[in-house]
This record gives C-alpha cells, sequence and structure tokens, in this order.
C-alpha cells in the first residue's frame, strides 16, 4: 500500500467520522488535525483504533508527538513506515496482539530524539 | 548538567515488594522500573539517573535553555518562571529508567505478564494492595494517614484494606454547599461507610464560591485543563485543604489514601448527563482498547498527586502498585457489565458492605447529585472545557490556546528524553 492510498483512506475517515464540512477550504492532508479542532483527544483514540484495524499497526508512544503525527500526510507517513517494518519482520499476516512493537525507548537513550 | 526548579513530588514508589521513597533529587538504587508514583533525576553511580514510574503518575518535565542549561521540574509552571517557552516544555516519558554516563547506556526492566484465571488475579490483586499498606505502615510510623472516601467501591476497598495495618487510620469525605442542598449521596454513605469500619470521619464541606477559589491551582498542579480532571482536582484541593487545615503544625506532611485509578484499570467510566448535554464522553472504540487509552492517559494529568501536593498533603494511590495484574485481567472479564463488584467482591470480599456493592456508580465530581455537585457548578458559573482551557493557557503564558493540543496529544504530554551532554 502506498503513502497516498494511506492518506486517502486516513481522510476518508475523518471527514466522515468527525464531520468536517465537505466545503471546508482549511481542510487538506496538511490541515493541522489537532491543533486546529479537527479532532479532540477522544478523537486520538478512535484514529488509532481505526489505524489498528486498517492497517493492523500499532502507533508507538514515539511517534504520537506534534512534529510527527499533526497532519494526515503526517500520520500516513508514519503508518506507512510502520506497515512496512512489518512487512520486514515477517509479521504482516500475524494476529495483531502478537506483533512487533516499534518503540526507540526500546534502545535505550535516543539523544536524537530530544528537542534540546 | 542540569538544575532542578522547584519541588518534585513525594516518591511513594514499588518495587520488589519495598516502598521506595527516597527523595526524588536522590540516586535511587532500583531493581526494577518502579510501580507506584516514583519520578526523579540524580546524579548516581553510574552517571544521570532519570526514572519516571510506569504509568507516569508522578511528573517530570524538561526544557533547555538558549544558554544550554537543561531543566527539571516537577511542573510547566516552574519552568515557564526559570525562563522557558511553554512550547519547549517536554515531558519525560512515563516508564523511563535509565542511567546514562555517557549518554545512551540504559537500564530498562518491565515485568513479565503471565495469563492467569480472574480468581488468582484478585488473589494477587488483594495480596500486593496488603503489602503495600503494610509497607506503608513501617514507613509512615505515626505520620496522620487519612483515606479518602466517595462511598464507592474503589475508595472503600482501599479503606478496608488499609485500616488492617494503619491502625490511625481516618476517613476523610467532600461536599459541596451548593445553594442549600442536602448532604451529597457520597457524603451519607461515607459517613455511614466510617462508622461501620470505625474510621474517625473529617467532614469537608466547602460553598461553591470557597471551591472555586482553587481552580487556579488546580490548573497549575493538576497540569491539565480538561474538565473531567479539573473537577476530580476540585474536589481533591478540597480534601487536601482540609487535611492541611488541621495539621498546619505538624513536622510531618499528613497522607491521604485515594481509590483513584481502579475506574481507569477496569475502563469503569460512563459519561454524565447535566441539562440534557452529555460531559465527560468517552471514546467509541472497543473496551480493551478504552481501558487502554484510559490508562495510557493517566500519565497526562495530575488531578491527584498535583492538588494534594499544594498544600502539603502526600496523595498515595495504592491501586496504582497494581496496574499489572489489573491489566492481566482477560478481555472476556472486561467485557462483563458487572466486572468491576465481582472483582471488588474477589478482592475484598464481605469486608466491603452490601450497600456499598448495591450503590450506583457516581463520579467524585458530581457526588450522586442531581445538581451535578462539582461539574454543574462549573457549568453554572459559566465555567466550561473553553474557559477552563482559556485559563490554563494564561496562567501559563501561551498567548494561543491552540498550541495545548500539542502538548497533551493522545492521551500523553509530549514527551522525550534530553540529551544529557553539554555544559556542566
Amino acid at each position: 500500500m502506498t503513502n497516498d492510498q494511506i492518506a486517502a483512506r486516513l481522510e476518508g475517515f475523518v471527514r466522515s467520522h468527525f464531520r468536517v464540512a465537505r466545503d471546508d477550504p482549511a481542510f487538506s492532508r496538511r490541515a493541522h488535525l489537532f491543533q486546529d479542532g479537527y479532532v479532540d483527544s477522544l478523537g486520538v483514540v478512535e484514529l488509532l483504533a481505526f489505524i489498528h484495524e486498517q492497517f493492523g499497526v500499532e502507533v508507538p508512544d514515539e511517534e504520537l508527538v506534534p512534529d510527527r503525527f499533526e497532519t494526515i500526510e503526517d500520520i500516513a507517513r508514519v503508518v506507512h513506515g510502520l506497515v512496512d517494518g512489518e512487512r520486514e519482520h515477517g509479521l504482516a499476516d500475524a494476529p495483531p496482539g502478537s506483533r512487533r512493537r516499534g518503540s526507540a525507548r526500546d534502545s535505550g537513550l535516543d539523544s536524537s530524539r530530544a528537542a534540546g | 548538567m542540569f538544575r532542578l526548579v522547584g519541588e518534585l513530588d513525594p516518591n511513594f514508589g514499588w518495587t520488589n515488594g519495598r516502598v521506595v521513597t527516597t527523595p526524588p533529587d536522590q540516586y535511587a538504587p532500583l531493581a526494577s522500573e518502579p510501580r507506584g508514583a516514583f519520578a526523579c533525576v540524580a546524579r548516581g553511580p553510574a552517571g544521570v539517573q532519570i526514572v519516571r514510574d510506569a504509568l507516569g503518575i508522578n511528573k517530570l518535565f524538561w526544557a533547555r535553555r538558549t544558554d544550554g542549561e537543561l531543566l527539571f521540574a516537577a511542573r510547566p509552571r516552574h519552568l515557564v518562571e526559570a525562563g522557558s517557552c511553554f512550547e519547549e516544555i517536554w515531558a519525560v516519558p512515563p516508564a523511563t529508567a535509565v542511567q546514562a554516563d555517557p549518554p545512551g547506556r540504559t537500564q530498562r526492566a518491565v515485568a513479565p505478564r503471565q495469563p492467569l484465571p480472574v480468581a488468582a488475579i484478585a488473589a494477587r490483586i488483594r495480596s500486593e494492595l496488603d503489602r503495600y499498606c503494610a509497607a506503608l505502615a513501617r514507613e509512615l510510623g505515626d505520620t496522620p494517614v487519612y483515606v479518602c472516601l466517595s462511598g464507592g467501591l474503589d475508595s472503600t476497598g482501599i479503606a478496608v484494606v488499609a485500616r488492617r495495618h494503619l491502625p490511625g487510620l481516618r476517613a476523610v469525605s467532600f461536599d459541596l454547599d451548593w445553594a442549600g442542598s442536602a448532604s451529597s449521596g457520597d457524603r451519607l454513605t461515607a459517613a455511614r461507610l466510617a462508622a461501620d469500619l470505625g474510621l474517625p470521619l473529617t467532614r469537608i464541606t466547602l460553598s461553591a464560591d470557597e471551591l472555586l477559589e482553587l481552580l487556579d491551582t488546580v490548573l497549575l498542579e493538576g497540569i491539565d485543563w480538561r474538565d473531567f480532571n479539573v473537577h476530580a482536582g476540585l474536589v481533591n484541593a478540597a480534601l487536601a485543604r482540609g487535611i492541611a487545615q488541621l495539621h498546619a503544625s505538624d513536622s510531618a506532611a499528613p497522607v491521604a489514601l485515594t481509590g483513584d485509578i481502579a475506574n481507569e484499570l477496569l475502563a469503569d467510566y460512563h459519561a454524565e448527563q447535566i441539562g440534557g448535554r452529555t460531559f465527560y464522553a468517552l471514546p467509541r472504540v472497543p473496551l480493551p482498547r478504552l481501558r487502554a487509552a484510559l490508562v495510557r492517559g493517566l500519565e497526562a494529568s495530575h488531578r491527584e498527586v498535583g492538588p494534594f501536593h499544594a498544600w502539603g498533603v502526600r496523595a498515595v494511590q495504592p491501586y496504582a502498585v497494581v496496574v499489572d495484574h489489573y491489566m492481566a485481567l482477560p478481555e472476556a472479564f472486561l467485557s462483563l457489565a458487572d466486572r468491576k463488584p465481582r472483582l471488588c467482591r474477589m478482592v475484598f470480599g464481605d469486608e466491603i458492605p452490601a450497600y456499598v456493592y448495591d450503590r450506583p456508580k457516581t463520579r467524585a465530581q458530581v457526588g450522586g447529585r442531581e445538581d451535578g455537585g462539582v461539574l454543574g457548578l462549573c457549568l453554572d458559573r459559566g465555567i466550561d472545557g473553553q474557559a477552563l482551557r482559556a485559563r490554563f493557557a494564561a496562567l501559563h503564558g501561551i498567548t494561543d490556546p491552540a498550541l495545548l493540543s500539542r502538548f497533551i496529544c493522545g492521551g500523553r504530554y509530549r514527551a522525550a528524553l534530553p540529551a544529557l551532554g553539554g555544559p556542566t
């Protein structure tokens, strides 16, 4: 599945589930979903559930930071990377509960993630 | 290399059957990642130690100044007051246990989970709660200890376990004196329960204005603007203030045991209806996922420890030490409508009186009141979700409240570990 295909599914979900007006000129795949109020804190949980259901991956905490998980394009990129990671590890057909959860934190103190 | 700003929260960690109350600025030798409430930043034998408990109960934030100095604090407000910009504040991720010198080495341990029957899990919950309360009793000595009684199953469970180990245990109950209303269902049940359990009860009743005076403190110390957590924080602040007034001249800070967290562990929440409107809505996801989200979200609020700490009272949430057992409950059990009373019967049995089991589920913020309790009061005064958000932003010097959506995202504070290099 391509990045664009993932983004299309995410966009469809966000538009329908969070009732984005069809003619909303500010909404696009680059809109800031959380900062601009399209998705609230409850909605994030629903969005993560949709991603799990549709793409079979869990988004690790490390990806849930504003700079990586803000727009539909961002999220599609994250999901694409996770799906690719699952394939590389040969777990694409395993039950969701058995899948590897990518976690930068598990690998130790990662100064590359630091903002300081 | 780093500097602590302001006071950190007191530690009540739990690891290998031991209560760990090491001050948060001192190195703590830990055999495993702590449960309970624990956070620290300290220089240790292997370098800088940064720890935050599994659930993120105790808070730890950091920011780097423009001159490179790394600042840590338990409240974003302290970092803002030290000159940091709110947008540059990060949380240390929960379940962090690192020692680094040089940066990059990490020690981390996570307890394995084992599939067990529910009855066996219940037995483990009870056993660990007993051991924790016994250890607390040894640790606290003659320190005054209160149990916050709402009349619900969770706080009653803590009361029946704690009273076995803490002979001087006292109970405390909150009520709101608003528009001449009668005592709430919570107060009436708490009073009956305290009498039945043989616990002296301190009744703390605040007027509407007295309660709302606590709002700014709750926003700052609770590190949250979302209504359900702010309203819970107001109840805790009222309890904390009342307890503190009774112990103003004591040398040791009093302790308050609460039944918080158990609702998250069983996804035992529901939305509230006030005036035809819905509040405290929950995500529309399957129950196991809802529970995971609620537990995960415990990190991004300080509604308990924060407000209590503001009045010098140390809040302890015993359910935080048994989280692994709760998380081991099978999904089939979670799907039962009566999972809470069913599990409580297995853990506490008839030590909890029947009238508590029979009582409809209520939230402390509502208190079983028809007028909506604290929630109803805030709405009546025009303090809705938007007002809370705006006030939180103003208190932290944020001009655009929309930026807050970047601070709490997906039920967690924006989190990262800082690079530990830099000026020493």
